[in-house]
């Protein structure tokens, strides 16, 4: 089972509802055309809630039984070709592999020298999908400084049935889990279970994910070298009387008491719109301030910043050269985290390339200026969550008012029928 | 068409016989023409070909600046409930006008349009108009027939292969056909008789539905309100004990005390009363030409309508969240800021809701400005203006993301 790439287990979703494959019962038929030659994208068959009796019905269910058994009373066997064997490092929290094997290194592991490095997520991800077998180290090899040589030299002979690296310990994925999650914060960076539910989930659908340089707490901040974004805020907050008289100055008398839209001869209807504005408007193309620069702000145990950069998979990929991302993920634990605080948004969107939305209104709002993938984890169960920040001020909806209006009969309040089928197959109201 | 079936039917004094043909939907881009309750004068088009459409502009600028042609009428009247928090307007030529230039308010006793009165009528068999709720009783009733209709044929289904199996393997499985076959007869008997019950209009004489009264009023939110009065100047909310026109500072003043429950005195104010807060944004979106409503059946505060509830359905449900960035606010010991922390439960339940009713959840934060700014401490000469644009708007679209379709 582990050789088979897991993109091709899971079936084509080809409806854009709100029903999910993992939110439903699996039928495990599908697993049978695994276990012969020919693989099949399995059909999706009816909901069936309650037994009818039928002869009919009893045999779907157990064939879908013997499936499933079948398939998991079959032996599964490690290819000793593809039997990548990888050593604990206690020290770094990390785990090394002397002879890359197999498709996975192409996108997984650093090479330095003559070992390809794993990280912690990497190796435990390995691990569980049987592909590394991963040994505890020799008691000599504890302190690596001094044994180094002696490590390296022993290597050379990979291969042979004698060799060191093959004789450790076996690490059982219990003791995987144990020694690679949650010890290493003074050794590379800290890999917590919400981080690892994460990567593997998405690991696990296809895609390509690399740790950010953020992964371990926000950047220490650069010296500030705008002060202009600096001191923007202070600048516009505390101007103190001169702001006072600077209002009284320069605020149109229609703004004390009202009305904005003063009495007159108006031309269309942009111009009582702009009367109208009063609400400062967010440009979305202003650089925002990365939260470290910004005063009062409590950064140091932030939890809102880029964890994970991911790629879709794409047959051009390179773990060497990725290329921007195209997505950023911010991991976050449910119960220790409270929904993000405005200045949290900021400095998480800061993170985040600008980008231009095009089409349609709708389309334009939703896609956002800036965005970025909260993956909110609740013990274990990891729910993605895109934030953008929608440009609802760049988008004037006054100014298509009054514009190819002539009397659209067929579309109005009642014109429902594309949306009316919404609330599928309500089972309380048919008395099934 | 006739005048009562136009979407007058509320102002509409001499009730025609039944009309014959069979209703037909109002034209709404007629009808809802101006998004504001105030008037404009479009300059004719000029067209270069025909050397006359100048005179044309020429004759509309001359008229209009001699005449009369002035933007605003003269406001409607209101007045205020402290009952129920709202502000009531009772006159049917402003309440129509109300709604048609703008969406603002709701039916005292409709869903969202004011057309209790034009139901009514429907229901007494004096008109054929029909009204939005009675489109959507219509519309769940076809839904449960299908339904039920759907569920009768996959009994029939089973029946039927219970049935086969049963003249290949005699004797086994009799249970099932007996409740079926039941069960359906009695469901094809209720939905024929609640369909009798539901479309037999009850017959009044004509004398008695001349002398039929519209018991509707239009409610007005506090902010829908205010944006009426600062904004536009086409509302005068009335004391109704001393007949004096409320100004905008005493106004604001009264609706900032009543956001609270028990309603608290202007002493205790704060910049971020709930009232303020709603404002902000109602306006913020008012002022960008989107038709903002209130969002309390999809779990919000608002949702934004592209022209309006007539024309499309709403694609954003705003939810408002208080955010306190300004260095004052650090050292200070409010009792709002300590309730501002919200859950990821909370934030779930809300987004399923809209995701269920296809809506973009958008995430307003409004910066607050510092006690400081407030306007709360001067008089009646207070500057509304600017104390309003200390507030800050951000816009963040949360949509959940469906790591199997995003792959490619």
């Amino acid at each position: 089972m582990s050789d088979i790439d897991e993109d091709s287990i899971l079936p084509i979703v080809n409806n854009t509802g709100e029903n999910e494959l993992e939110d439903e019962t699996q039928d495990f038929r599908f697993l049978a055309s695994f276990s012969s030659s020919s693989v099949k994208i399995p059909k999706r068959g009816e909901k069936d809630f309650e037994s009818h009796g039928t002869l009919h019905q009893t045999s779907v269910l157990e064939a879908s039984r013997t499936a499933m058994h079948e398939v998991l009373s079959q032996q599964r066997i490690h290819n000793p070709r593809t039997h990548v064997i990888g050593t604990y490092v206690p020290e770094r929290n990390m785990a090394y592999v002397l002879q890359e094997k197999g498709n996975v290194f192409r996108t997984i592991g650093t090479r330095s020298g003559d070992r390809t490095w794993l990280l912690p997520e990497e190796a435990l991800y390995l691990v569980e999908r049987g592909t590394l077998d991963c040994r505890w180290p020799f008691e000599q090899s504890i302190s690596p400084d001094t044994n180094d040589e002696d490590v390296e030299g022993e290597s050379k002979g990979v291969g042979t049935e004698g060799d060191q690296s093959e004789s450790g310990i076996p690490m059982s994925l219990q003791g995987a889990y144990a020694a690679f999650i949650g010890t290493e914060i003074n050794v590379g960076g800290k890999l917590t279970l919400e981080r690892y539910a994460v990567y593997s989930n998405l690991k696990r659908l296809g895609y390509h994910v690399l740790r950010a340089s953020t992964f371990d707490g926000p950047l220490i901040p650069p010296p500030p070298a705008s002060s202009l974004t600096n001191w923007r805020w202070p600048w516009l907050w505390n101007l103190g009387p001169f702001h006072d008289l600077w209002d009284r100055l320069f605020t149109p008398r229609r703004f004390k008491q009202g009305p904005l839209v003063t009495y007159g001869l108006y031309r269309d209807w942009a111009s009582v719109y702009r009367m109208l504005h009063l609400i400062p408007r967010h440009d979305p193309r202003s650089v925002p301030i990365p939260p470290s620069q910004k005063p009062h702000s409590n950064t140091l145990d932030d939890p809102y910043h880029i964890h994970y950069h991911v790629h879709k998979p794409a047959p051009a990929f390179r773990k060497s050269s990725p290329g921007p991302p195209d997505f950023q993920i911010c991991v976050i634990d449910a119960r220790a985290t409270p929904f993000p605080s405005l200045a949290q948004l900021e400095g998480l969107l800061a993170a985040a390339p600008l980008q231009e939305p095009k089409g349609t209104l709708y389309f334009k709002l939703k896609q956002g200026w800036r965005n970025v993938l909260l993956a909110v984890v609740d013990n274990g169960i990891v729910s993605f969550m895109r934030v953008s920040e929608a440009g609802f001020g760049e988008e004037r909806v006054f100014k298509s008012i009054g514009r190819g209006r002539g009397g659209k009969r067929g579309r109005g309040e009642r014109g429902r029928g594309s949306r009316g089928g919404r609330g599928g197959r309500g089972r309380g109201n048919n008395g099934g | 068409m006739d005048s009562a079936t136009e979407g007058n039917g509320a102002v509409a004094s001499n009730f025609p016989s039944i009309p014959t043909k069979p209703y037909q939907r109002p034209n709404y881009a007629q009808i809802h023409q101006s998004p504001l309750p105030i008037k404009i004068y479009p300059l004719p088009a000029f067209i270069p070909q025909n050397p006359l459409s100048v005179l044309r502009i020429a004759y509309a600028v001359l008229s209009q600046c001699t005449s009369s042609s002035r933007s605003h009428d003269n406001p409607y009247k209101a007045y205020y409930s402290a009952a129920d928090r709202s502000v009531h307007v009772t006159d049917p030529l402003a309440i129509r006008a109300l709604w048609e230039k703008g969406f603002f308010g709701k039916g005292s006793l409709s869903r969202s349009e004011p057309n209790w009165f034009v139901g009514e009528r429907r229901r007494l068999g004096i008109d054929n108009a029909e009204t939005a709720e009675e489109y959507t009783r219509r519309r769940r009733e076809e839904r449960r027939q299908f339904k039920e209709e759907r569920a009768r044929q996959e009994r029939m289904a089973i029946e039927e292969r219970l049935n086969k199996e049963k003249r290949l393997a005699v004797g086994e499985l009799q249970n099932g056909i007996v409740f079926s076959s039941n069960e359906s007869e009695d469901a094809t008997q209720r939905s024929t008789s609640s369909k009798v019950l539901s479309q037999t209009p009850i017959r009044q004489s004509p004398a008695d539905s001349n002398a039929m009264e519209n018991k509707e009023h239009l409610q007005l939110s506090p902010e829908e309100a205010f944006f009426l009065v600062y904004g536009l100047n086409m509302l005068e909310i009335v004391d109704p004990d001393t007949g004096l026109v409320n100004s905008a500072t005493s106004l604001l003043r009264l609706f900032r005390g009543n956001s609270y429950f028990p309603p608290i005195s202007y002493s205790s104010f704060q910049p971020d009363d709930p009232f303020l807060l709603r404002y902000v944004t109602y306006h913020h979106f008012r002022s960008l030409g989107w038709v903002v409503r209130s969002g309390i059946k999809f779990a919000v505060d608002f949702l934004l309508y592209n022209r309006g509830p007539a024309f499309t359905h709403a694609e954003f449900a705003i939810i408002l969240l208080p955010s306190y960035s300004h260095p004052e606010w650090e050292n200070s010991t409010f009792a709002s800021l300590k309730g501002g922390e919200r859950s990821w439960w909370w934030f779930h339940s809300l987004n399923r809701v809209q995701s269920h009713v296809k809506k973009t959840l958008v995430c307003v934060y409004i910066d607050v400005p510092p006690p400081s700014k407030d306007i709360s401490r001067f008089g009646e000469d207070a500057n509304i203006g600017s104390f309003l644009k200390h507030y800050r708007v951000r816009e963040f679209v949360f949509k959940r993301w469906i790591a199997n379709r995003s792959r490619d």
